[in-house]
């Protein structure tokens, strides 16, 4: 009896451990195993560098800095020491005594929180890690991140556009350059997986895995870093001297479409884009659309040269008062009247009878191709995230005023963009080229060249310089002649156009603008300058006019261009 | 008299010999013994790496420092700035010599 009772006891143990080791090796094998991987293994995620973006002059115009996302494993850390490590954290992250007690607050709840892991605060710089260290506090630690650096500041900030972080909370870049070429700047993470001994360091024998990462490509922009200063100087200025509201400016090099800089105000800091409202992050020269006004009449008047309708001296037959049309009265922007005036006088005296004299010759059929040719109703490709297109309105939509306005800019929308890169074909003998802000992508030792590119024809070469020669006259002889460099032949054009506001047009809110090109016989640069609702003047030859010259004479010296006089 | 040899059978020497079993053994002792030797020193070779690779990271980091710094006191803002202070000014008229 007692052998069986024995045998029992023992039939009994080796069912528990049977039960036991079925428990450990069958159901609980999975977690174990991992547990085991944890504790032999390391994994560690590996950022890829953000790649930096450059001007033509190799000067860094965004880079990366390195910064640091500050965790607490709260298991870790009695509760008694969790308020006095809160104070702490919070005086460290918190220059200011007063909120670093709201957020000693804010700390102590997550620390308080029933988890492993939970995140303090993240982009710490290094100095603020290093004071954090010095401290020795337990149950903290630090992961690796980076943080967009502008030596630059704010400058071309509408162009660059910003780091931002998206749903999944990683780093993604918006709008400008940065949203463009999120693709190529982001670069691919990589991992690394090592085994380690019971110190935490790694056993050189052991098992290792790694996938590579991979950085951002940088980028090497054709903006040149003195222009855009120069640029953004003057402009800041005029937004202050004119009280606009809004203000921008785009100098293209008119062979290659290459955009030498760009700026608009008010702008925001790049580095701080979440202190800013939403509005300002969208670059106006690309995503907002505008009545061009009278520095539209350049590129109709081109049009019919180009058909062969007109001819510099041909003479306007209906420019002796206003005119009716439609039932609509169209009169001269100062209401003086020239009768028989030549197709250059109309360009002078900005007349807008004059142009729908050019208008009335070309007809929709001879007008609506070349608003076509000169880019209207296509996006111009420049590659920024936010280009806009304003849309050309449907051939058969249009009535006979419709045409009449269009020949001085009124009831069209163009970007400024799409205006800066027709006029610069003016500027290149009739070659409508492709604007392009970056010139070259890096990526470790490989070189994509971005080439230009000709999109098309607008007019004929010879025709581009006659309309040149008209445009130098506008600049000499037309109401901003006053303000122009002596010396220098730059041939431009003057806009205001009202702005339409419920159905109608407000007479006091205008849109200033100036573009042009100089030196006029070999153009360096394309330059477009616009004001939205100026306070001190509503006419764009007294107010982006001379900020177009202030410009250009810098541009002049900047290039070695000296003064015929 | 006729001696007749005693046939018998050639014994088989082409087995292993003590001789050389002892060799083998010694030379397996040999090689577990360099084994261990390695890897004790490679546990060490561990840490010197991890120390070198801490190293690097924080080199790379103080050279991205050091590359920012150097942007940020050569952009135009911050020599503009200093140009400024240091009491120069823009050329207001400029004189070509021809």
């Amino acid at each position: 009896m007692r052998i069986f009772w024995i045998k029992s006891i023992f039939f009994l143990f080796l069912i528990a451990i049977i039960s036991r080791l079925f428990y450990w090796q069958i159901l609980q094998s999975e977690k174990l195993q991992s547990q085991a991987e944890q504790q032999h293994f390391e994994n560690a995620q590996v950022l890829a560098k953000r790649g930096n973006i450059y001007f033509s002059d190799g000067s860094i115009l965004a880079s990366s800095n390195p910064a640091f996302l500050l965790y607490a494993l709260p298991k870790t850390i009695s509760s008694a020491d969790k308020p006095t490590l809160a104070k702490k954290l919070a005086r460290f992250l918190i220059k200011d005594e007063a909120k670093a007690d709201d957020w000693s607050g804010d700390i102590l709840s997550k620390l308080s929180q029933d988890l492993y892991w939970v995140q303090i605060a993240k982009n710490i710089d290094v100095e603020t890690k290093k004071e954090i260290e010095e401290n020795n506090l337990a149950g903290i630690g630090f992961e690796l991140s980076s943080l967009r650096f502008y030596p630059e500041g704010s400058s071309s900030a509408q162009l660059l556009g910003f780091v931002g972080f998206d749903e999944r909370d990683k780093s993604t870049g918006y709008f400008g350059v940065e949203g463009f070429y999120n693709g190529e700047l982001k670069g691919v993470g990589g991992t690394v997986k090592n085994e380690r001994d019971a110190f935490g360091l790694p056993i050189l024998t052991g098992s290792f895995f790694q996938t590579q990462a991979k950085n951002g490509k940088d980028l090497h922009l054709n903006l040149d870093r003195s222009i855009q200063f120069i640029v953004e100087n003057e402009l800041k200025k005029g937004l202050i001297k004119y009280g606009a509201k809004e203000a921008l400016a785009v100098v293209m090099e008119p062979k290659s479409g290459a955009i030498l800089a760009m700026a608009s105000y008010p702008n925001y800091d790049p580095a701080l884009y979440f202190n800013f409202p939403a509005e300002y992050y969208k670059n106006p020269a690309v995503a907002q659309a505008y009545e061009p006004g009278s520095t539209f009449k350049v590129l109709v008047m081109a049009a019919a040269l180009n058909e062969d309708l007109v001819k510099p001296d041909s003479k306007c037959e209906i420019c002796s008062g206003p005119i009716q049309l439609g039932g609509f009265t169209i009169r001269t922007w100062n209401n003086k009247y020239f009768p028989q005036e030549s197709m250059n006088d109309v360009i002078v005296h900005s007349d807008n009878t004059g142009m729908v004299f050019v208008g009335q010759k070309l007809g929709l059929d001879k007008l609506y191709p070349y608003l076509e040719k000169f880019g209207l109703g296509k996006l111009t490709n420049i590659d920024l995230q936010d280009e806009a297109l304003p849309p050309l309105r449907e051939k058969n939509q249009w009535r006979e005023i419709d045409v009449a306005t269009a020949s001085f800019g009124q009831g069209i929308a163009v970007t400024p963009i799409q205006m800066i890169t027709a006029v610069a074909s003016l500027a290149n003998g009739g070659k409508l080229m492709e604007p392009h802000v970056v010139k070259s992508i890096v990526e470790e030792d490989q070189t994509f060249e971005i080439t230009p590119k000709v999109v098309g024809e607008t007019v004929k070469e010879e025709v581009a310089k006659v309309i040149t020669e008209m445009m130098v006259k506008a600049v000499s002889e037309g109401e901003a002649k006053w303000a122009k460099p002596k010396g220098f032949k730059i041939a431009g054009k003057t806009g205001t156009a009202q702005i339409p506001i419920a159905g109608h047009y407000d007479p006091n809110k205008t849109i200033a603008s100036f573009v042009g090109f100089a030196p006029a016989d070999n153009p360096k640069f394309a330059m477009i300058v616009v004001y939205s609702q100026p306070q001190t003047s509503i006419y764009g030859s007294e107010t982006a006019a001379p900020t177009f010259f202030e410009i250009a004479k810098e541009l002049f010296t900047y290039y070695k261009i000296a003064s015929d006089e | 008299m006729t001696i007749i040899k005693k046939f018998e059978p050639v014994k088989n020497e082409k087995g292993f010999s003590k001789k050389y079993i002892l060799f083998s053994f010694l030379f397996i002792l040999t090689l577990v013994i360099l084994e261990i030797w390695i890897q004790n020193n490679m546990v060490l070779y561990g840490g010197k790496l991890e120390k070198i690779s801490k190293l690097e990271e924080s080199l790379e980091m103080e050279n991205q420092l050091l590359e920012n710094q150097i942007a940020t006191q050569s952009s135009l803002t911050s020599l503009a700035s200093k140009s400024a202070e240091l009491g120069f000014s823009k050329v207001e008229k400029i004189q070509y010599i021809r």
